[in-house]
């Protein structure tokens, strides 16, 4: 693996990468995480929750603008 | 990250940036610290790890979090609220810990995580309940601000003015250190609220009465629920999750701390509760003597200064403008992090400028733009006011559940994956956040059937 950097000297460089750990260079978090698929079951409460915050916060809408009538 | 922890880091080039030699540093002193041994050396290390937790913590104790509690106790006095309030905290404890391990496990945001293992579908509905939730939230921080200066007859305009020039100040360092340290000790100052309750002579019978049996029990309305509603939601929010993890990112924590992010967590919990009763003690005098509908800051301050003096009026309109300030910093950086993790660009406070532009165009914008709204004349705020709280909590049990398929995640998590223990205590939150919304539900809904409810 060679070394590269912007404006950063090999001293400064060498010492970054045996301090970090891997991951933790800002370079590495360009690369994406894996894909996980959600299960079926995690489906179904991710929309319940959702159809939950949607309906929830057309009440609360409704009780501020009452409120602040 | 247990995901090619190895593999994701490319073979060819290593690019190492301005920031990772800012993080390199932060953590050089921490492996040094480590090195050193005695209570000298955990107090050093302890001193160096500490730091989001608390902030996240004393950064929730915001202005309507704190108007919340003021008009919980003006409202109810002391009696059930008071208990009720560590209760909230320790589900906030529960639930920040987690973030700890997983931004420490990952070295990735909350955001980001989201949107690469879940998808952009599910990571846009995220993002919409953030990004609404936080933008409202930084519009109370500076209403907060307002009132709070009103005390002091300063004028909106040079108030706002104040709160902008402190938030930009403390990134000028581009250093992420720097800034926490300079955000932690403006936090200090949410414990003002102490003194300023100390200084009602509390009824300390009745204090100790009601931690031990959670009595007087308020009755079971439409007001009660609202405020356990605003309670939950000054504690408990989505903006909590995303900056404790981009902020444990941000600072360099690895698997190794953990345990000193706990105790970050822990503390910042338990003052931010001490300063969260220290207002409801303080407004107890008001109980039943004052209407605290669409009660604003200056107003309490007011109130509250025939029994605590001008000085402790002064402290707690002080108080006020102080959990405005602090919160306007944490909530746009978490928005700027959740953008630049998003976006895919540079995001940290250890970025030059040059480097950083939408990172800090993002924060600075954010801020600028709640700040400005706030002195547009005739805007219903209060109606702003009103409903934050609430849609925090409205807005967890969805948040709450990504959170959970995080930590629960082995391939990115691990050896630190969530133990059953803390998934037992994180469904349990979630049932209660969900059955808190339902309750407010019915209440708005079907006001008799909680009247029913409560007569059973």
């Amino acid at each position: 693996m060679t070394e590269k950097h912007e404006h950063v000297s090999d001293a400064d460089a060498g010492f970054v990468l045996s301090t970090l750990e891997p991951d933790q260079l800002a370079e590495a978090k360009r690369i994406g995480v894996p894909r996980r698929r959600l299960r079926g079951g995690e489906l179904a409460l991710l929309w319940a929750l959702r159809i939950y915050v949607v309906f929830m916060l057309a009440i609360v809408l409704w009780q501020a603008w009452i409120a602040t009538r | 990250m247990s995901i090619g922890t190895h593999s994701r880091v490319p073979e060819g080039d290593v690019v190492v940036t301005h920031e990772d030699i800012d993080r390199a540093r932060d953590r050089a002193k921490v492996r040094a610290a480590r090195m050193t041994r005695g209570l000298r050396g955990r107090a050093w290390l302890l001193w160096l790890l500490i730091g989001p937790g608390i902030l996240v913590m004393l950064g929730e104790n915001d202005g309507p979090s704190m108007l919340s509690y003021a008009g919980t106790g003006a409202q109810y006095g002391l009696g059930f609220f008071l208990p009720f309030v560590v209760l909230t905290f320790v589900m906030a404890l529960i639930v920040q810990e987690m973030t700890v391990r997983l931004g420490a496990a990952t070295h990735r945001g909350h955001a980001e995580l989201i949107f690469e293992r879940f998808g952009p579908f599910w990571g846009w509905f995220s993002m919409i309940d953030l990004g609404i939730g936080n933008f409202l939230t930084l519009i109370t921080e500076f209403i907060a601000v307002r009132a709070g200066a009103g005390f002091f007859g300063i004028p909106p305009w040079a108030a706002i003015l104040i709160a902008l020039a402190i938030l930009y100040s403390a990134l000028l360092s581009h250093r992420y250190w720097t800034w926490e340290r300079v955000t932690l000790l403006a936090a200090a100052f949410n414990l003002i609220f102490i003194p300023v309750a100390l200084l009602t002579h509390p009824h300390w019978s009745a204090i100790s009465h009601a931690f031990t049996d959670w009595k007087p029990l308020p009755p079971l309305d439409k007001t009660t629920v609202l405020f356990i509603l605003s309670n939950i939601g000054a504690t408990v929010t989505p903006w909590m999750l995303f900056f404790q993890q981009s902020a444990t990112v941000d600072k360099g924590l690895t698997t190794r701390d953990i345990r000193f992010g706990r105790l970050d967590t822990f503390f910042g919990a338990a003052l931010a509760a001490a300063a969260a009763i220290g207002v409801i003690i303080a407004t107890a005098p008001l109980a039943h003597h004052i209407s605290t509908a669409n009660f604003e800051a200056a107003q309490f301050a007011q109130a509250l200064e025939p029994s605590i003096g001008h000085i402790g009026a002064a402290l707690f309109a002080l108080g006020m403008i102080e959990a405005g300030i602090v919160a306007s910093i944490t909530i746009s950086t978490s928005s700027a992090y959740a953008f630049g993790e998003v976006a895919r660009k540079p995001h940290s406070l250890n970025l030059p400028v040059g480097e950083g532009k939408s990172f800090y165009a993002v924060l600075c914008l954010c801020a600028a733009a709640a700040a400005g709204i706030v002195l547009i004349p005739g805007l219903p705020l209060v109606f702003v006011v009103l409903v934050v709280n609430v849609i925090a909590v409205l807005a967890m049990p969805p948040a709450l559940v990504f959170l959970y398929l995080l930590v629960n995640d082995k391939e990115i998590m691990g050896g630190v994956k969530s133990p059953h223990w803390a998934n037992l205590l994180a469904g349990l939150v979630v049932l209660l956040l969900t059955a808190a919304g339902i309750l407010y539900g019915i209440s708005a809904v079907a006001p008799n059937a909680l009247a029913w409810l409560g007569a059973h």
